[in-house]
């Protein structure tokens, strides 16, 4: 019994992080309909830019308990947010009347570019890298049940991010603009919402969610490498998938369904746990055949 | 007195096909000029053009002395050009207040925001008291105050209204119009564009009429009523 709780509570870990990642992918959609395949390796880069500026914090002797955990989601998120305003500046928003195809490439082509040149240009970049221990690993009992402390914080900050999310889209200006563009971006722009501006925002802030869920998944496992986006981002994008790549809360139910099912792989057949992964997309290829518009229909939901 | 809105010789296509040849109008400050032309005529296609959501490939549009050729949608609303598009365009998953409130998205008072909202809510006591109604499930009518009180929310100088009757039953038409002559009344320039052509020139000034893309007749609303020619061939009344 205690053990099956370990694993729902492991499993509610990752599922925040998976949404954290399907969150980004649905803003994207919501506002240019495009998908943006990049995304999964910005989410490396957001974890590569919080370890190297705790390499900094570290040769400054500033390494101290909570402001490193501050520094390093601040340095992620700020990479992130940046590169994924300029890959929207740069390629996505001139080739908005493209084909979704083309965009879809495009952003594959640039997600590849990233990772090779994390791997090549970081130091020894082929090879996993220690992350810091940003939070203390200890054990701690709730009624025989054992949970670590470090994922206890994990999952408050990814559901204190998610929320605070939904709270900016819901009840700030920024927000409206984002719901209008989602919703009719020509009408948005005939009530004076500066549609450009929105969009890069709408990639930024999607994209430090990305960030910040490199750097939660970086201190879970204890190590990153320069592919870590590669799986995060397919399974992000099939949570948003799943969700119906239409609301934020549908994006979430999706990263969680992910992680339940990898969840109860584990469970089921502890001995083969490497095969979660192959179940959990078994699972979804056959949900998307009796649900074509993922779990969530469009129509029931409200589009960001 | 400002609202002088005047298009010279734009042109505008959707890939090849050109859907407006050189159209120039002039909606004079205070006046309710109207635009008549038949289903397909490009009538939404220069309203698309003159809030700049529809590329011009020649001519130009100014306000007040203004031009505005060269700002995109958002900028030109800056510069009060207010929109109540073909078919309300309401953000259907908003809730009225929301939608509302976009309208208002260039003002960064938030009492004058309040103000404005006071404001639409006295001109339309219904959609007080339907503040949380997501827009999308509201009536035609009630729809299209929506739209009508979105685009007053940013103060514009004139307004650009499409088909304000399209889809209203007969009664809520002939409120429409009364509310768009007390919007006018109020100060507000008025482009309006229109296919139903008595009731349209029962409250306009001026008054265009446009086929294919070409402006084929313009006068006072009585010459306009009394083109015989015009009425024949453009709506058929005998
Ligand atoms: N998005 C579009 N793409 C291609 N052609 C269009 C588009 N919108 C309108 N048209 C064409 O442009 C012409 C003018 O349309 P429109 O401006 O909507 O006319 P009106 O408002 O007078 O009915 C029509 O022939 C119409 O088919
Ligand atoms: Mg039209």
């Amino acid at each position: 019994m205690a053990i099956l709780f370990e694993y729902l509570f492991n499993g509610a870990v990752l599922g925040i992080m998976y949404a954290l990642v399907a969150v980004g992918f649905t803003l994207f959609f919501g506002v240019l309909d495009i998908i943006k395949f990049s995304h999964g390796d910005v989410l490396t880069l957001g974890a590569f830019s919080g370890l190297v500026s705790f390499l900094a914090l570290q040769s400054l002797g500033l390494d101290l308990p909570v402001v490193g955990l501050v520094v390093v989601l601040a340095a992620a998120c700020i990479v992130t947010g940046a590169v994924g305003a300029l890959i929207g500046q740069a390629f996505i928003i001139p080739m908005r009347n493209a084909s979704g195809f083309n965009i879809l490439l495009m952003t594959l082509m640039i997600g590849t570019g990233i990772r090779e040149a994390i791997r090549l240009f970081y130091p020894n970049g082929a090879n996993p890298k220690a992350f810091p221990a940003l939070l203390p690993k200890t054990p701690i009992e709730i009624g025989g049940v054992f949970f670590r402390l470090d994922s206890i914080v994990l999952l408050g900050l990814g559901f204190g991010v998610i929320l605070l999310t939904n709270w900016l889209i819901r009840h700030t200006k920024l927000g409206l603009a984002i719901r209008a563009v989602a919703q009719d971006g020509d009408t948005a722009q005939a009530m004076g919402i500066p549609f450009k501006t929105i969009v890069l925002a709408t990639f930024a802030l999607g994209s430090a969610l990305a960030g910040i869920a490199g750097v939660m998944h970086g201190i879970y496992y204890s190590e990153i490498n320069f592919s870590v986006g590669l799986l995060l981002g397919v399974i992000g994008f099939s949570a948003a998938v799943v969700g119906g790549l239409g609301s934020i809360w549908g994006a979430i139910i999706g990263g969680f369904t992910f992680a339940a099912l990898q969840t109860l792989w584990v469970v089921v057949f502890p001995d083969a746990s490497g095969y979660r992964d192959v179940f959990a997309f078994t699972a979804i290829i056959i949900a998307m055949t009796i649900w074509p518009t993922g779990i969530i229909a469009e129509r029931y939901s409200e589009r960001v | 007195m400002t609202g002088n809105l005047e298009t010279k010789n734009i042109s505008a296509a959707y890939g090849n096909a050109q859907v407006l040849n050189g159209v120039s109008i002039v909606a004079r400050p205070g006046a309710i000029t109207c635009i008549l032309g038949a289903n397909g005529a490009g009538k939404t296609s220069l309203i698309r053009a003159i809030i700049g959501l529809l590329p011009t490939i020649d001519g130009s549009v100014e306000l007040d002395g203004t031009p505005l050729s060269s700002l995109r949608p958002h900028a030109r609303v800056a510069h009060g050009v207010g929109c109540v598009p073909e078919g309300r365009k309401l953000f259907p998953k908003m809730t009225v207040e929301e939608n509302l409130r976009v309208g208002a998205y260039l003002m960064q008072d938030k009492q004058l925001i309040q103000k404005r909202l006071t404001k639409v809510y006295e001109t339309f006591p219904r959609l007080a008291e339907r503040k949380q109604q997501f827009a999308g499930t509201m009536s035609g009518g009630e729809q299209a105050m929506v739209s009508i009180g979105r685009a007053l929310m940013s103060e514009p100088r004139i307004l650009l209204i499409d088909e304000p009757s399209l889809g209203l039953s007969p009664a809520l038409v002939r409120d429409s119009f009364a509310i768009i002559r007390d919007i006018n009344k109020s100060g507000i320039s008025i482009l309006l564009v229109e296919q139903n052509v008595r009731q349209t020139l029962a409250i306009a000034d001026y008054g265009y009429v446009i086929s294919q893309g070409k402006v084929v007749a313009r006068g006072t609303s009585e010459e306009l009523l009394n083109d015989e020619e015009m009425k024949r061939a453009y709506f058929g009344i005998q």
